[in-house]
């Protein structure tokens, strides 16, 4: 499966969607000077790369308001990302304002226009160079209206913090808001402005502490489960033992109407509804429900082998030279299987919306990485048109590619529309355990092909469950092929439940598979792995990050098992390429592994936010220690049996080792977004630091105690550790 | 099954059909001696004690008094349900959040007599006359209180949803241990959840809030 294709089906993005008229966005948004613009200029290159085809004219604006507040309206969301103060960082620095007087306004579709969704790392990238230009644009404009006032020619006259200035008089000036005061200028974007050189930035590169810090510790911060409307009430709905159930019989008699609970039924969807959402639970558990259950294929054990062997023909979505001439100049060939299991996002706040219908239009408050997919995904749902329809996303407690299917909002529009009052829906832990859309568990088979003088000459490569994002090679291979098996023999689907995008999607998997596949090549080679892959490898950046990274580690050369217990990995997400090496410590007694140490060099072009770039590095470094070592989603066919912390465990405070980030300095290149890669090589740095330590080789994701102590007594001699 | 309107509970239960007691003597013994142990009791078996729940009336409403935030509160609701949704709900103070409802990541973590609980694990009936302090409380007349500065010059937060508990976690864990080492704060945070991975960050900002308080006692 196609991760994009997913991610755009799921949101339901389409000709049309786009609701409101440029002049009926004016109306609402009063007096000042106002910039309109268009994401990706005229040939929208983020819709181009979804393949998709709507055309507003504009999707986002900014306004210098008669007050000369600077406000940015934009469908992006914040999830904890960072984006709420990198792009004001960026807006700010284009209109030479203090970051203080930008305001933002986000995710919210009444005010402001269409956007895609808040995935991919794609705000910064596609976002942030027409933010520039619209702020570039507002300053000329701003100068013009300057020029004027003052009687002083255009090119005499600089900005600073909002106060246009004469160079030659310096107390000949005006500021931003006596400008914009009683005016009302409105200008398209057509990206003419030029934007700063890197040597000008005052406020973009410097490191800024996050903007949405003070409403956080304070506890003021909104959620959509933190909003409130008059007669609301709570809803809990009625989760199925196991996906594909079927209900056969329903008795709510215990519960409907009794101490104020009202119990609510729209097909599958069941639901209590009462003012005080713990009593709903209270009343929910005494429903009694019959489920038909269908019979489980496969469970997170047999997983594996029926992805396999009933795998329909895979499609090559790559190759160069051919497999069989490959196969011939193999001197060594090697062949090995990875796994990897289902992984759940576990944002910390559970799926959450609140419903609110006057007449025949609604008002939803939704945690969700796309408001405006879900503003068209419910218009569908309840036959309305999409301007009946304001969805807005407050503060989001964490998204990682879990909040784009918006479940739990259509479930709450159902609710309220049947209740006819507000309904309030957060999803319980256990809840958001069962529709979460995991990460797909997927097997990775590589037969690889090496010349004596250690150079890789075979590359087969195929991946089951999974996609292919981050399963191109870029380490010099002539004879390669890379192979997704998407669906089965019968035409279905692999995954008994929703799967989805998780953090830089497919590409944990493929890492880990690839890294680990050319870590075990350069052992066969007798070789340093940092050596191996330099001698493998001619992509500067790539090679760049990897010098970086082992520079800053003080990596010394060793063949592997070393028993250091330190690993090195690369790879490349979203044109980012990120090389990772850590040091572990192995209990050989309890298999438990310990990460003391992890080096990460990135190379994302213009770093906006330093801070909140290294942030978000540390960040994937260390949620990627639970896909690495614990996190794992336990089933037998529909039947979810990790439905809490208790079983499903999370990296913890104890876990987290010290990490050092290295920004690879590339201003002159375009900014690109770095939430994602750092997570791609936690997997197979840790499974390489692992067999450098022990001469266990992990060849499944967790590397749980259980399999750690399975691999070192699984040990072959020639793996033996140098005494 | 039946509404007692006047009491305000629900009479019956599911094992009314049955002769046999679906708990056991010694259970039962339980439920009588000791009131802490019918709330696990509660959550272990839950339908099959209902009888027993009505007889005492845990249904009933009560009215409940104490601290919120240096304000006293009192107020007429089920004393079973948990403290966090009454701050929650009745009482508008969102600052506390739900993460799990069973006391495993933090999220709802609140100061109870200067010491940190899980509220949504904590019957409202359990703080009658207690001090409750939220998220919503710790910043005195607008100053913000040294753990949360500290959070706010180290970015030691994302999305911010397990910010409030990780922040009183910390407070209550300096009220205790005025100068704890590093492994200590780990030791002590070690159960608060929090999925972006700030790990490294709140360890620093935690750090540096016992710099900054050394030598005064900060509530």
């Amino acid at each position: 499966m196609n991760e994009d294709e997913f991610q755009v089906g799921e949101c339901g993005h389409d000709d049309g969607l786009y609701p409101l008229s440029r002049r009926e966005f004016l109306q609402s948004v009063g007096g000042g000077i106002i910039i309109f613009f268009t994401v990706g200029g005229a040939s929208t290159a983020e819709g181009q790369r979804r393949g998709k085809k709507e055309h507003p004219d504009f999707n986002a604006y900014l306004r210098i308001g008669e007050d000369g507040k600077v406000t940015c309206f934009t469908g992006k969301v914040e999830l904890g990302q960072g984006v709420v103060t990198s792009l004001a960082q960026t807006l700010a620095d284009e209109l030479d304002v203090p970051l203080q007087s930008v305001d933002m306004v986000m995710g919210d579709t009444a005010r402001c226009p269409y956007d895609a969704g808040t995935w991919g790392s794609m705000t910064t990238p596609y976002f942030g160079p027409v933010l520039r230009t619209a702020g570039a644009e507002a300053r000329a404009v701003l100068i013009e209206l300057a020029a004027e006032h003052l009687k002083v020619p255009k090119n005499q006259l600089d900005v600073k913090d909002g106060v246009v200035f004469d160079k030659t008089r310096k107390e000949r000036k005006v500021t931003y808001a006596q400008l914009a005061k009683g005016k009302r200028i409105e200008r398209l974007l057509e990206q003419k402005a030029e934007v700063k050189n890197v040597s000008e930035f005052n406020v973009i590169g410097k490191p800024h502490n996050r903007i949405d810090a003070l409403e956080k510790v304070t506890g003021k911060a909104q959620y959509a489960g933190d909003i409130r409307v008059a007669g609301m009430v709570y809803a809990k709905v009625l989760r199925p033992p196991a996906h594909g159930a079927r209900l056969k019989s329903l008795d709510a008699s215990a519960v409907d109407g009794i101490d104020g609970a009202q119990v609510v039924r729209d097909g599958d969807l069941i639901a209590v509804l009462h003012k005080n959402p713990d009593e709903a639970e209270k009343a929910l558990a005494k429903i009694k429900a019959d489920y038909d259950l269908p019979e489980a294929r496969f469970d997170d054990k047999s997983v594996f082998d029926y992805f396999v062997d009933n795998a329909a023909a895979g499609k090559v979505i790559e190759d160069g030279g051919d497999i069989e001439s490959g196969q011939k100049l193999a001197q060594d060939v090697v062949e090995e299987t990875y796994l990897n299991s289902y992984v759940s996002h576990a944002t910390m706040e559970t799926h959450t919306a609140l419903a609110q219908f006057e007449g025949n239009k609604v008002t939803v408050w939704a945690s969700t990485q796309t408001p405006f997919g879900l503003q068209r995904q419910i218009a569908d749902g309840l036959s309305l048109p999409v301007e009946n329809i304001h969805v807005i996303a407050p503060f989001v407690g964490g998204g990682f590619g879990g909040k784009i299917s918006n479940g739990q909002a259509l479930q709450v529009v159902k609710l309220a529309k049947i209740a006819k009052k507000p309904v309030q829906l957060a999803w319980s832990r256990a809840d958001e355990f069962f529709y979460d859309t995991f990460r797909p568990a997927a097997v990775v088979k590589i037969k690889s092909g090496l010349t004596d003088s250690g150079k890789i000459v075979l590359w087969d490569y195929g991946i089951y469950g999974a996609g292919g994002r981050g399963a191109q090679m870029f380490y010099d291979v002539p004879h390669y092929r890379t192979t997704v098996y998407g669906k089965l023999r019968n035409g279905e689907e692999p995954h008994p439940f929703a799967t989805g995008p998780w953090r830089a999607p497919h590409n944990n998997t493929n890492s880990f598979a690839r890294e680990s596949h050319i870590d075990i090549m350069a052992s066969r080679a007798g070789m340093d792995p940092l050596e191996f892959r330099l001698k493998n490898l001619t992509d500067e950046r790539m090679r760049g990050v990897l010098k970086a990274a082992a520079e800053k580690f003080g990596w010394t050369a060793a063949k592997v098992p070393s028993g250091r217990g330190f690993g090195i990995a690369c790879g490349s997400d979203v044109d980012v390429p990120v090389a990772l090496i850590a040091e572990v410590e192995v209990d050989e007694r309890t298999g438990s592994v310990q990460v003391r140490r992890v080096v990460c060099a990135q190379d994302m072009g213009l770093v906006i936010n330093p801070e909140g770039a290294k942030l978000q590095v540390e960040g994937g470094i260390t949620m990627g220690l639970g896909y690495a070592l614990t996190e794992e989603v336990h089933f037998k066919g529909g039947r979810i049996l990790d439905l809490s912390f208790g079983t499903y465990e999370l990296p913890r405070f104890s876990w987290v080792p010290e990490i050092e980030t290295v920004l690879i300095k590339a201003d002159d290149s375009p900014a690109k977004g770095g939430g994602e890669p750092p997570i791609i090589c936690v997997g197979c740095v840790i499974a390489n630091a692992i067999y450098d330590a022990t001469g266990a080789r992990l060849l499944q994701l967790p590397m749980t105690r259980e399999r750690v102590k399975a691999a070192m007594a699984k040990r072959s001699s020639h793996a033996a550790l140098p005494t | 099954m039946k509404v007692n309107k006047e009491k305000g509970w629900t009479e019956g239960g599911f094992h009314r059909t049955s002769n046999k007691p679906r708990i056991t003597a010694a259970q039962l013994k339980k439920v009588v001696l000791d009131n802490r142990t019918e709330v696990c009791l509660y959550t272990r078996v839950e339908r099959k004690s209902t009888i027993i729940w009505a007889k005492r009336g845990f249904n009933m409403n009560e009215t409940i008094s104490f601290k919120v935030n240096d304000k006293s509160v009192s107020l007429t609701t089920d004393s079973e349900r948990t403290l966090l949704w009454v701050l929650r709900t009745d009482l508008g103070l969102t600052g506390t959040k739900y993460g799990c409802g069973k006391g495993l990541c933090g999220a709802c973590t609140v100061i109870v007599d200067e010491r940190a609980v899980r509220s949504c694990v904590v019957p409202v009936r359990s703080i009658k006359g207690k001090k409750v302090f939220t998220i919503e409380g710790l910043a005195k007349n607008g100053k913000l209180h040294p753990i949360q500065e500290a959070f706010v010059k180290h970015d030691a937060l994302q999305c911010g949803f397990c910010t409030p508990g990780m922040i009183l976690n910390a407070y209550s864990l300096l009220l205790r241990n005025p100068q704890p080492t590093k492994a200590e704060i780990i030791r002590g945070m070690e159960n608060n959840l929090c999925r972006c991975a700030a790990h490294l960050r709140i360890i620093r900002a935690i750090e540096s809030a016992v710099q900054k308080m050394k030598g005064t006692r900060q509530k």
